[in-house]
C-alpha cells in the first residue's frame, strides 16, 4: 500500500481528531437514544419484549399518525420544490437588482424558531387574524403551508447555488443549435439540475416528516405526526413502550432517508463536477421571457413575508388598538401569564445557552469536518470516512424529542448526573446543530485541492503548518458562518429543549410555547411580541452570516 | 454594431460583411471583443447599436434558436448527459428528424470528422481534440445558415491544432458552409479562413482576404500580431533596405524572421552589404535562429541554414529577402 506523506495527515492524527466528537456523540446521543429505546423494549423483569410493535401497530391512531406524517410531508415536498425552482431561477440566475436582499429574505424562515412559525401562522389564521375568514385555524392546510414556508429556503438555496454556477454556455450552445427556451430547459438545464433538485427535495421530506414545534403549535390535538405523537406518548400518556416503538420506526425511516439523501447528494456533486458546473456566476439580464418565474417568485416572497408582517402587526395590537402593551408585558410575571420568569430573563437564558451550544457544536464540527474532508488513498480509509460522515449526520434526523427525553432518563444518575446541570441544554442543542455545522464547513474543506497542501509541504511546511496556511485561510469565513448558524439554530431549538430546560430557567421558545397554550388574548399577544423578539435576534444573527457569503450555509 | 456591458464597450462600431460560402476569421488578442462580436451575431448578447442582417433580413428581435446560426464553443460544450451520437443527433431531433434518417445523418457526420465508432462514447471519455470534432459535427448537424466558431482549437496543443485546423477547413469546404471563426491564433485563421478581420480593443482595424491582409498589414501592431517578428521605423527601415532595388523611404517595414539570412563573412575585408555580430544562437526546426546586432539598426532576429556554424561573437553578413519584408501603410486597406 502506498503511504501518503505530503499533505496527508497520518491516520493516527485523524483518529485522534475524530475521537473527541465520537466520544461526545456516544455519551450525548447514542446513550440517551439507546436509553430511551431500552425503556420501551426491556421490561423490568429483564429480557427483550418486542410485543410493543404489534400492540402499537394494532392501534388505529398509529396508522392515522403515520399516514398523516407521510402524506403531509410528501405534499409539502412537492409544493416546496415546485415553488422553489422558479424562485431559485429568479434569485440566482437573473441579474435582478436587490437579489442579495431577496435571497436573505427567503433564507429567514429556515432559521426561524419552529415555535415562532407556528405562532405566526396561528396569528394569521386565528379567527381574529387577517386570514381568519378562511377558517383554516387548526386545519391541516395550515401545517402544510408552514412546512412550505419553512423549507422553501432549502430548495432555493441548494438549487440556486448549483444553478448560479452552471455554465450558461451549455444553454447557449443548445440555443444556437435551434433549441427553443423550453427545449433548452428540458434537454440541458434540467438534466444538469435534476440531481440537486432531488437531493434538496429529499432533505425537505426529511425535515417535514420530523417536524415538531410547527405541528405541535398548529396541529393541536387533531393532527399529529410521529414526532408529536412521541412527545404526547412520553409526556402526557406516559406510554414509554409505544413511544419507543415509534422512535424505532422513525429511526429506521430517517436512517433510510439519510441514506437516500446522501446518495442523491453524491450523485448531484458528481454530475456537477462532470458538467464543469464551477463556472463563475453569469446572471442573465431580466427580459420579458422571465415574466412567469418573476411573478411566481414575487408571490413566493409575498407568501414568506405575509406571516412575518402579520406577526409583527399582531404583536403591536391589543383589543383592536395599536399599542406596545404586548412588549411592556414581556418584563412582567403576572397571574394571568403564569410564567416563572419574565420573557427578558428567558431571552438572557436562551442567549447564554445558545452561545455555549454554538461554540461546542463548532468546535466538534470543525474536528469532524477536518476528518471527513480528507481523501485517503486506500479504499478502506474512504469507507471509514463515509461511515463517519453518516454517523455525524444522525442527529439531523433523529427525533429531537427522543434525544431530549433520552437525556432525561439516562443522564440522571452517577456517573453522569446532569439533571440539574445547566450544561444539559447547551449540550443537547449542540448535538442538534452539529450536522448543520459539518454541512457548512466540510464542503469548503473538501473543495481545497490536495495539491495545495502538497505544494506547501514541498516548500517545507510541516503538516500542521500546511493545515494553517492552506485550510485555515479558506475556512475562516465558513467557520464564522457556522458559529452564527449554530447560534441561530440553538436560539430557536425547541424539541429537545422542551424536555430539558429547567422550570425556573426556561428558554425563550419554551416560554413562547407556554404562552400560546394559556388562554386569553393578552397571553397570545405576549407570545407574538416574544416571537418578534426571538425572530429579530435570530434574524440579526443570520443577516451577519449572510454577509459572510458562504454558499454552503443552509445548503444540503 | 456596438455591444456594451455597463460602461464598458466590448464591440465598438464594428462593421463587416461576409459573402455566402466564405469563411471569415476575426483575429485579435484576447479581450479585444471578438468573442462578444460572435455572441452578438448568435443573438446571445444584446446589440447596443447597429444591426445584423442575414440575406437582407434584419435579425433584431429574432431569438437565438430561430437564427439558424450554430455555434461551436472553445471547450466544445458537449452535453455531458448525452453520448457522442446523442450530442450530434440533438439538433436533428429538434428539427423532428428521427429514426433511420437521423442515424444515417449522425453516421455521415461522424465519418466527416473522422470519428467512426465513437457513437456510444461519453463526452467525458474523449480527448480535447475528439471533443472538438464532435462539437463541429454537432454544429454542422444543425445545417446552420451560418456557422460560428469561437476559438474552436485554442484549447488544444500545437500539433493537434495544426492537424485539426486542416480538418475543419476540409469539413467547411465539403459542406459549403458560410462561417465566422474567432481566434487569437493567426496560423489557425490562415489555415481555415478565406477572409480576415483584425480586431483590437473593440475596434475593427483591418478587413480583407487572407492574402491581402497578410501581405499588407495596416500597421505595426497588426503586423506583429500576424507573425511578423520585427517592425522597423523609417530611418532603420531605410538603412535595412539600402541594398534592395527599391529603397523604402518614409515608411515602416515589418519583417518575418526569415527576412534576414545570415552567412559567415568569407573575406573579412570585402564589404557585402549588411553586417552584424551574432549575439545569440538557438536551434530550430528550420535551421538556426539567431539574434544579430546590426550597427545603426539594433538587435534583429535572423536565420541561418542548418549547415552553417556560427558562434556568439561571430561577424556575419545578412542577406535581405524582399519576399519576407512588407512595407506598412502602403496598399493596405486600413479601416477608417
Amino acid at each position: 500500500m502506498r503511504r501518503r506523506v505530503a499533505g496527508g495527515s497520518s491516520p493516527w492524527v485523524l483518529a485522534a481528531a475524530a475521537a473527541l466528537p465520537l466520544a461526545f456523540l456516544a455519551v450525548f446521543f447514542v446513550l440517551p437514544v439507546g436509553g430511551m429505546l431500552a425503556r420501551g423494549f426491556v421490561p423490568e423483569s429483564g429480557g427483550v419484549d418486542l410485543g410493543g410493535f404489534a400492540d402499537v401497530f394494532g392501534r388505529a391512531r398509529t396508522g392515522r399518525v403515520l399516514w398523516f406524517t407521510l402524506w403531509t410531508s410528501a405534499a409539502a415536498t412537492v409544493v416546496t420544490t415546485a415553488v422553489g425552482l422558479p424562485v431559485a431561477y429568479v434569485l440566482y440566475r437573473l441579474a435582478l437588482p436587490g437579489r442579495r436582499v431577496l435571497r436573505a429574505v427567503v433564507a429567514i424562515p429556515f432559521v426561524m424558531p419552529t415555535v415562532v412559525v407556528g405562532v405566526m401562522f396561528r396569528s394569521l389564521l386565528a379567527s381574529g387574524g387577517p386570514l381568519g375568514w378562511l377558517g383554516l385555524d387548526g386545519h391541516w392546510a395550515a401545517i402544510l403551508a408552514a412546512f412550505v414556508f419553512f423549507n422553501l429556503a432549502v430548495v432555493t438555496r441548494t438549487v440556486g447555488a448549483t444553478w448560479e454556477h452552471l455554465d450558461r454556455r451549455a444553454e447557449d450552445a443548445a440555443a444556437t443549435l435551434g433549441a427553443s427556451p423550453w427545449m433548452v430547459w428540458r434537454t440541458v438545464t434540467w438534466p444538469a439540475l435534476a440531481p440537486t433538485v432531488l437531493s434538496a427535495a429529499s432533505v425537505v421530506f426529511l425535515f417535514c416528516s420530523t417536524a415538531f414545534g410547527v405541528v405541535l403549535t398548529l396541529g393541536g390535538l387533531r393532527y399529529g405526526t410521529v414526532e408529536t405523537e412521541i412527545y404526547l406518548l412520553t409526556t402526557t400518556l406516559l406510554d414509554l413502550r409505544a413511544a419507543a416503538v415509534l422512535s424505532v420506526v422513525q429511526f429506521g425511516a430517517v436512517a433510510a432517508m439519510l441514506a437516500v439523501t446522501a446518495y442523491l447528494r453524491q450523485r448531484a456533486e458528481a454530475t456537477q463536477s462532470r458538467s464543469g458546473a464551477t463556472a463563475s456566476p453569469q446572471p442573465r439580464k431580466v427580459t420579458r421571457a422571465a415574466a412567469a418565474p418573476l411573478v411566481l417568485a414575487a408571490l413566493a416572497v409575498a407568501f414568506l413575508l405575509g406571516p412575518i408582517v402579520s406577526l409583527v402587526v399582531g404583536s403591536l395590537r391589543r383589543d383592536g388598538e395599536w399599542t406596545l402593551a404586548n412588549y411592556t408585558a414581556l418584563g412582567e410575571v403576572t397571574r394571568a401569564n403564569a410564567l416563572t420568569t419574565t420573557v427578558w430573563d428567558a431571552l438572557a437564558v436562551s442567549a447564554r445557552v445558545a452561545i455555549l451550544a454554538a461554540l461546542l457544536a463548532v468546535a466538534l464540527g470543525l474536528l469532524v469536518s477536518v476528518v471527513v474532508s480528507r481523501r485517503p488513498a486506500s479504499a478502506r480509509g474512504r469507507a471509514t470516512l463515509s461511515v463517519l460522515d453518516a454517523v455525524f449526520m444522525l442527529p439531523l434526523g433523529i427525533s429531537a424529542v427522543t434525544v431530549g427525553f433520552g437525556f432525561l432518563i439516562t443522564l440522571d444518575r452517577p456517573p453522569l448526573d446532569l439533571r440539574s446541570s445547566v450544561a444539559l441544554v447547551p449540550i443537547a442543542q449542540a448535538m442538534v446543530a452539529l450536522p448543520l455545522v459539518v454541512r457548512t464547513i466540510a464542503p469548503v474543506l473538501r473543495a481545497i485541492d490536495d495539491r495545495q497542501r502538497q505544494a506547501a509541504a514541498t516548500l517545507g511546511a510541516t503538516p500542521w503548518q500546511a493545515l494553517r496556511v492552506v485550510d485555515l485561510a479558506v475556512v475562516r469565513r465558513p467557520l464564522l458562518a457556522a458559529i452564527g448558524f449554530a447560534l441561530a439554530v440553538s436560539l430557536g431549538e425547541f424539541g429537545a429543549t422542551s424536555f430539558l430546560s429547567r422550570p425556573d430557567r426556561p428558554t425563550l421558545p419554551v416560554v413562547i410555547y407556554q404562552l400560546v397554550g394559556r388562554p386569553g388574548a393578552e397571553n397570545f399577544g405576549m407570545a407574538l411580541a416574544a416571537s418578534v423578539v426571538l425572530s429579530v435576534l435570530t434574524g440579526a444573527v443570520m443577516a451577519g452570516v449572510e454577509r459572510l457569503r458562504v454558499d454552503s450555509v443552509g445548503a444540503f | 454594431m456596438t455591444v456594451s456591458f455597463g460602461s464598458t464597450t466590448a464591440v465598438d462600431d464594428v462593421s463587416v460583411t461576409l459573402q455566402p460560402g466564405r469563411v471569415l476569421a476575426v483575429l485579435g488578442p484576447s479581450g479585444c471583443g471578438k468573442s462578444t462580436l460572435l455572441r452578438a451575431v448568435a443573438g446571445l448578447e444584446e446589440l447596443g447599436g447597429g444591426s445584423i442582417h442575414f440575406d437582407g433580413e434584419d435579425l433584431a428581435g429574432v431569438p437565438t434558436h430561430r437564427r439558424g446560426f450554430a455555434m461551436m464553443f472553445q471547450d466544445g460544450q458537449l452535453f455531458p448527459h448525452l453520448d457522442v451520437a446523442g450530442n450530434i443527433a440533438y439538433p436533428l431531433s429538434l428539427k423532428g428528424i428521427r429514426g433511420s434518417a437521423r442515424d444515417e445523418e449522425v453516421a455521415r457526420l461522424l465519418a466527416l470528422v473522422d470519428l467512426q465508432g465513437y457513437a456510444v462514447r461519453r463526452p467525458g471519455t474523449l480527448s480535447g481534440g475528439e471533443q472538438q470534432r464532435v462539437a463541429l459535427a454537432r454544429a454542422l448537424a444543425a445545417q446552420p445558415r451560418l456557422l460560428l466558431l469561437d476559438e474552436p482549437l485554442s484549447a488544444l496543443d500545437r500539433s493537434l491544432r495544426e492537424r485539426l485546423a486542416a480538418d475543419v477547413r476540409t469539413a467547411l469546404t465539403v459542406t459549403h458552409a458560410t462561417a465566422i471563426l474567432v481566434t487569437h491564433d493567426h496560423d489557425e485563421a490562415f489555415a481555415v479562413a478565406d477572409d480576415l478581420a483584425i480586431m483590437r480593443a473593440g475596434r475593427l482595424i483591418q478587413h480583407g482576404t487572407v492574402p491581402d491582409v497578410f501581405r499588407h498589414p495596416a500597421d505595426a501592431q497588426t503586423a506583429q500580431f500576424l507573425g511578423y517578428s520585427t517592425v522597423l521605423a523609417p530611418p532603420e527601415a531605410e538603412r535595412l533596405t539600402a541594398d534592395l532595388p527599391e529603397v523604402v523611404r518614409g515608411h515602416s517595414v515589418a519583417l518575418r524572421r526569415a527576412a534576414l539570412q545570415a552567412a559567415p563573412i568569407a573575406e573579412p575585408d570585402y564589404r557585402q552589404g549588411l553586417e552584424g555580430t551574432v549575439d545569440r544562437v538557438s536551434a530550430a526546426r528550420d535551421g538556426w535562429h539567431l539574434e544579430v546586432l546590426i550597427e545603426g539598426i539594433g538587435r534583429m532576429p535572423a536565420i541561418a541554414a542548418a549547415d552553417v556554424v556560427t558562434r556568439v561573437g561571430d561577424r556575419v553578413t545578412l542577406e535581405v529577402k524582399r519576399s519576407d519584408v512588407v512595407i506598412l501603410g502602403e496598399g493596405g486597406q486600413r479601416e477608417r
